[in-house]
């Protein structure tokens, strides 16, 4: 073989190899999230806003569960929003006070995109260096196929630059001055939940600062924090409840629900009534046959 | 000179077909969405489309109902949001035929822009589908029907294996029905969907029923999900997720094991998989 067509060969085969990962790379790419900054050079004692968003790779993911772990020593974790997420139900919210921040959540229908926005994690700086955040190898998405099969997912680790008087970070990002999505609380009961009392469920999204808590008000009583589902404190009493949704922007929305309690007829007043009726009854047999 | 020429042709070869892969990716989509800016409106979002004659068509936003709206008798149905903040949204569709069937899900994510009127329009609910025997004695014929739009031809897909497609036609109310010969098949396992076309449009794929042939015949039950619905009210929804997230993470007892086993994801806890089920059979 002549050392021209050797070198054809190899410089052919090398190309091939090339090209063949960058046309099928669309196609065989895993699921992956990344990070994305407004700045990759920001100063001390400054909030960043670190976006983490969703490339689906093609696929269908309907749940995800999701490790972040950062330098600790150069960030602290202040606030995080779920504003304009395309996860529309959670099954654990991220903690700032957690030793793993972990998040999970659900995407009933699923989501097949490249820039799904899942959570914005609002960092401060607190001294110069480089910033990691990176994925925990535990994150897990699970496709959209009704057998929870696990998606390939590829976790890139992602860095930006603290240093002391870099550029302020200036927000584009006006107040948010719209109150969470409109909602309707339920009330339901089932005897694997809470012993099988009443309890409230609810569910809102915010599309901008995103949803901060929920408040729950029995009656005539005050608000309280609460978590769906919701025990309800006074199961025997017909009452109106107030849910609020809260956004981190502090405008709320509220929405009411009457509850009115219904027990089996061996619960309760109703067996009270009819023993006092038989014990009526009994009096009146009774004395009729004495007089007799 | 020529092997150079030659490596440079093949290169721009895969750099040309790299991109038309994106071209077609974007073409298969089967609904439009126009923006219509009017100042200052309103946020709106419109949904048209088919589904059947006179179902009930409901409307899911972030996973839970929000309308509903009946087709009129050809099939077509239109419904409007209003009030709504600018934002990424999740929404699906789904219709109750008239004989109370249901159809797939139809789920989408879309984005809002403020003070414009969004219409989402081609819209195509799947057809609905039944069958009239779950078993089937091999050599009698098994009734496949359902209802879709007017006049659709429909695809029926039946699989065990290998896949046998046969076609039919909607009447002008939208039933449609397939006899399925059952003497040339084997025993064993078997499921079917279908599609609809009508025009230029082609609905989703129904929901899947399945089927066995064997050498007995037991009639077809009232379908509730086949998942996901813990509660038993023959929906997939918030109820359901509340007693999963309720659970999560949490060892179960014996009996909620048993029924969380049976509809969710055979484990005998509850984790991802048993919401990633959960999540593929919603109905809101």
């Amino acid at each position: 073989m002549r050392i021209s067509d050797l070198k054809f060969k190899l410089v052919f085969s090398f190309l091939f190899c090339i090209l063949f990962f960058v046309f099928f790379s669309g196609n065989i790419l895993a699921a992956h999230l990344y990070f994305k900054v407004p700045e990759n050079l920001v100063g001390v004692g400054q909030i960043i806003p670190v976006n983490v968003f969703l490339d689906t790779g093609g696929e269908d993911i309907n749940a995800l569960e999701i490790g972040v772990d950062y330098s600790r020593d150069l960030l602290k974790l202040k606030d995080w929003s779920d504003g304009n997420s395309v996860v529309n139900l959670w099954m654990e919210r991220p903690g700032s006070d957690a030793d793993k921040l972990i998040f999970s959540g659900l995407i009933p229908g699923g989501y097949n995109g490249k820039r799904g926005l899942l959570v914005t994690l609002n960092f401060e700086t607190l001294k110069e260096g480089r910033a990691g955040v990176s994925l925990l190898d535990s994150s897990e998405m699970l496709l959209s196929d009704g057998a929870g099969t696990p998606a390939k997912l590829s976790i890139n680790d992602f860095w930006f630059y603290v240093k002391e008087g870099a550029s302020k970070l200036e927000s584009d990002k006006k107040k948010d001055s719209d109150s969470p999505e409109d909602f309707k609380p339920e009330i339901d009961r089932d005897d694997s939940v809470f012993d099988g009392k009443y309890f409230l469920i609810f569910a809102t999204q915010d599309k901008d600062s995103g949803v901060d808590y929920y408040e729950v008000k029995e009656g005539e009583g005050g608000f309280e924090r609460a978590e769906s589902p919701y025990l309800i404190r006074n199961q025997r009493k017909k009452q109106e409840i107030e849910v609020r949704a809260v956004d981190k922007d502090g405008n709320e929305r509220a929405s009411l629900i009457s509850f009115v309690p219904v027990y089996p007829f061996w619960n309760g007043g109703i067996i009270i009534a009819v023993i006092m009726i038989l014990l009526l009854i009994s009096s009146g047999v009774y004395i009729f046959k004495k007089k007799n | 000179m020529k092997k150079i020429f030659l490596i440079l042709t093949i290169s721009l070869v895969f750099v040309f077909l790299s991109g038309f892969n994106e071209v077609v990716a974007s073409a298969t989509s089967n609904f439009s969405i126009s923006i219509v800016s009017e100042t200052p409106v309103e946020t709106t979002v419109i949904f048209r489309g088919k589904a059947q004659s006179r179902s009930y068509v409901t409307l899911l936003k972030d996973a839970q109902i929000v309308a509903v709206t009946q087709a009129d008798p050809n099939a077509n149905f239109e419904i409007s949001l209003t009030g709504l903040s600018a934002g990424i949204y999740s929404f699906g569709l789904w219709a109750d035929d008239t004989a109370g069937r249901r159809t797939s899900t139809y789920f989408f994510n879309i984005s809002i822009t403020e003070g414009v009127t969004t219409i989402i329009s081609g819209i195509f609910l799947s057809p609905t589908i039944a069958i009239d025997q779950a078993e089937v004695r091999q050599g009698d014929i098994l009734n496949i029907l359902g209802q879709s739009a007017p006049s659709a031809q429909v695809s029926v897909f039946i699989n065990s294996g290998e896949e046998i497609v046969k076609t039919t036609g909607a009447d002008n109310d939208g039933a449609w029905l397939y006899k399925f010969d059952t003497t040339s098949v084997d025993l064993g396992d078997y499921s079917t969907r279908v599609r609809a076309s009508k025009e230029s449009e082609i609905s989703d794929f129904s929901p899947t029923a399945s089927f066995k042939v064997s050498k007995k015949s037991v009639k077809s039950k009232k379908k509730c999900p086949a998942k996901g619905d813990l509660n038993n009210d023959c929906k997939v929804n918030l109820f359901d997720f509340s007693i999963a997230a309720y659970w999560w993470k949490k060892s179960l007892p014996k009996k909620i094991k048993k029924r969380v086993d049976r509809k969710l994801y055979r484990d005998g806890k509850i984790n991802l998989r048993d919401f990633s089920v959960m999540a593929y059979y919603w109905t809101g």
